[in-house]
């Protein structure tokens, strides 16, 4: 499972102190993935609680709950791009709820849903509170 | 058939009463003549409302419309609009509000939602995609706003979102207004009051549909464009910095901030509730609504004291209403007074407005003691002004003949009181000063809801737009155009403005960033709405729209008994010249920006649209109902 190690792994952070929850991120999200304008299937999602914000994004972690929740062994991740290699079992969505950070918004035919580092949320950030950084930092 | 992109393309409508819901398809041609938001309020409204209704009763309703930019990717995409018979001035009531309710609706694939009939019981309702219930509201009655919606969350999940009435229009308070997102506001018209009226608590909202997009190759570089008009403008970084509080100095520096009532322009402790103060001691950070790149709601909080809170503070609007207007200067106290507001669902315009009028009235002796008792109601007595706006939301003592509006309480304190009230249409001004700002004075007496600054919001001739007015007007009207205290070409300006003012809220967008500044006009919309729902309008046909829209709100108004009589100004905009600052001297000259308005709107002597000018925006139904 660790065949990424060592690896550079970038995955985006939000700057919690600049994000005012305009949620602009989650419109181009939606739309470049989805061809749709729908907030709730973005691969970047903002919560607000209290003075903060929560976000969830892939965080391409080292060693993937999700990879290692699903019962038949059908994700595959490869250069930071998930695959199915296997059809799901029917209603199961464990791998969306054993991540940690919500990153995964649904599971079409062949993939999972989670965030590209397409970085069109990036150039639409009017808080310029969002970049692409090494995991490891304040945030990671 | 098939429906438009940019829309949900369904309007849900709910009666109270039957418990009947019914969802239809929106009709293109109804797009193609109103677009939207506003727009569908207008026409449904006209359509549907006879004259002479009781406002608080069945037979009115309450229209909850979005509009094809709602939701999208267009900067400032969060509005919604809602409209109804207003209780405060028995004429067309509309307010707007941002946050991301509107958004969700949308997103439950709906346009609109009309609300019809009275609940027996107190209600509240939940939508989420095509399950659409009626739930009983006991244990939410009685609540406040922020309550409300904590204790909906907790039971539906957070991404809910909620609009919902606090006890002031429960109590069917004439100033009330329904709250969304904690701390947005439908403010105006009392629609908080006919909401209360039909004993409906809430709308709760969570949506899964999607809204498609027509032009999707160019979709992402046409709203970048527009993205970075916003992002590089140079009012953005003031605009993320203070929010509207920016305007408490700028106004103040003008004469056109409003204190003691309106007794004058200036307020000389402005500094002491301006945007230095909030921002520097106050301040947490910017809280964007949906969509927004401007971000001008500001997240405040007081951490100690009586007056702890923490929420989205107050903007320019209520610094003066529940501040320089009842001489308070006490920031802790007036951050907290908005706050209470919110919670208790009122209109802070109009709640400043009746508590300075009271205080001058108290201050000239005119409050009989059977009102008052022993209470006295100083200029600046922050401790009475929040004690009133309990009062007013639960009907308590003094608080039950405010809570009528400053209008009708002078009817019943009498003794001359009613030369005080700041009214148009029996609604409160808002905190702009016409004699400081001529084109604001006509604004206030011409809009269709009563006082208001925000139909046609000129704000262009405030100074520093030389440029943009000369594009928009024309050089022709140079140079008193653009010169905030002449009252030459200003019937144009708001004519112009009302038309445009009217297609923004009908698309779903903000004034801010379309009227101030101008950075998406005309031509920026009419590209968004091709892009977006695939409708080639021309710029005529949006100009018409526009004109459409403010012809119908004016045809409400007429057959409700309105005419020219009630198109004007309190007593001291007209008589009493401003005592100081750079408007010393001036008293607003309506008759003649009236005339010219009416002469540009086509309409004749007495305010009433002509057959002609009907028949030509497509609305000789309308020239029928009006020339009988």
């Amino acid at each position: 499972m660790n065949s990424r190690k060592g690896d550079q792994v970038n995955h985006i952070i939000i700057d919690q102190s600049k994000c005012f929850n305009c949620r602009i991120c989650e419109i181009i999200c939606s739309f470049i993935k989805e061809n749709e304008i729908n907030p709730k299937l973005s691969r970047i999602r903002i919560e607000p609680r209290n003075e903060k914000i929560v976000y969830h994004v892939c965080r391409k972690c080292d060693n993937p709950v999700c990879v290692e929740t699903c019962p038949i062994h059908a994700i595959t991740i490869e250069n930071g791009k998930f695959t199915l290699t296997k059809h799901c079992i029917e209603n199961c969505s464990l791998c969306i709820e054993a991540c940690p950070y919500k990153a995964i918004v649904s599971i079409p035919e062949k993939t999972i849903d989670v965030c590209d580092l397409c970085g069109q949320c990036i150039l639409f950030c009017p808080a310029n509170a969002i970049h692409i950084g090494e995991r490891g930092g304040a945030h990671g | 058939m098939g429906r438009y992109c940019g829309y949900a393309g369904k309007i849900l409508r709910i009666n109270l009463g039957t418990r009947k819901i019914t969802k239809s398809e929106v009709p293109k041609s109804l797009i193609k003549k109103y677009v939207g938001g506003s727009g569908f309020c207008a026409i449904t409204l006209y359509n549907e409302l006879k004259p002479g209704i009781n406002p608080l009763g069945k037979e009115n309703k309450l229209y909850f419309a979005t509009g094809p930019f709602t939701g999208t990717l267009f900067p400032q995409s969060s509005r919604y609009s809602v409209a109804a018979k207003s209780p405060l001035t028995n004429g067309w009531g509309e307010a707007h509000s941002g946050g991301f309710w509107g958004p969700e609706l949308k997103y439950t694939g709906y346009d609109g939602l009309i609300i019809e009939g009275i609940s027996r019981e107190p209600v509240y309702i939940i939508i989420e995609d095509e399950a659409v219930s009626i739930q009983d509201a006991d244990d939410l009655w009685g609540l406040t706003t922020h309550e409300t919606e904590h204790k909906l969350q907790k039971e539906l999940g957070n991404q809910v979102k909620v609009a919902s009435i606090g006890p002031a229009g429960e109590n069917k308070v004439l100033i009330s207004c329904i709250i969304n997102d904690m701390d947005r506001a439908a403010a105006r018209a009392g629609l908080g009051a006919v909401m209360g009226s039909k004993k409906l608590k809430a709308v709760a909202v969570r949506g899964t549909q999607g809204i498609s997009i027509f032009n999707r190759k160019d979709y992402v570089t046409t709203m970048g464009e527009f993205h970075q008009k916003i992002v590089n403008d140079p009012f953005t970084e003031t605009k993320q910095k203070y929010g509207t509080t920016y305007l408490v100095e700028m106004m103040n520096e003008i004469g056109r901030f409003p204190s003691y009532n309106f007794q004058s322009g200036v307020f000389k402790d402005a500094d002491k509730i301006g945007r230095e103060e909030i921002y520097n001691n106050y301040f947490i950070k910017p809280a964007a609504c949906f969509g927004c790149i401007q971000a001008c709601g500001r997240l405040t909080s007081v951490k100690e004291g009586p007056f702890a809170y923490i929420g989205v503070g107050p903007e320019y609007e209520t610094l003066s209403a529940l501040g320089s207007r009842c001489g308070n200067t006490n920031l802790e106290a007036l951050l907290y007074a908005h706050h209470l507001c919110n919670a208790l669902g009122l209109d802070t315009i109009g709640t400043g407005g009746v508590i300075s009028w009271a205080m001058e009235c108290f201050e000239k002796g005119l409050i009989d003691k059977t009102f008052l008792g022993d209470r006295k109601l100083e200029w600046g007595d922050a401790e009475t002004t929040i004690e009133l706006i309990t009062m007013i939301a639960l009907r308590e003592g003094f608080g039950d003949i405010l809570a009528y509006g400053s209008y009708r309480a002078a009817e019943i304190l009498g003794n001359d009181t009613s030369n005080y009230v700041m009214h148009v249409k029996k609604q409160e001004l808002a905190a702009q000063d016409g004699r400081a700002h001529k084109s604001m004075g006509l604004t206030a007496a011409v809009s269709p809801r009563g006082a208001d600054h925000l139909y046609a919001f000129p704000v262009l001739d405030e100074g520093g737009f030389d440029k943009e007015v000369k594009e928009i007007y024309g050089e022709e009207y140079w140079p008193e155009m653009g010169e905030r205290l002449s009252p030459k070409y200003k019937g144009y300006m708001v004519y112009v403005n009302e038309n445009f003012g009217v297609l923004v809220d009908s698309v779903g967008t903000c004034k801010y960033g379309t009227m101030i500044p101008p950075a998406l006009y005309y031509k920026e919309i009419q590209k968004g709405l091709k892009v977006t729902t695939g409708i080639n309008f021309t710029i005529t046909e949006l100009h018409q729209t526009g004109e459409r829209i403010v012809n119908l709100n004016r045809a409400f108004n007429i057959r409700e008994g309105f005419s020219r009589a009630d198109d004007t100004l309190p007593r001291r905009f007209l008589k009493e010249p401003a005592p100081e600052g750079p408007p010393k001297g001036q008293i607003i000259e309506l008759e003649s920006m009236l005339e010219e308005y009416y002469h540009h709107r086509g309409w004749d002597a007495n305010g009433i649209p002509t057959p002609e000018k009907l028949r030509q925006l497509d609305l000789a139904f309308v020239a029928e109902d009006l020339h009988q």
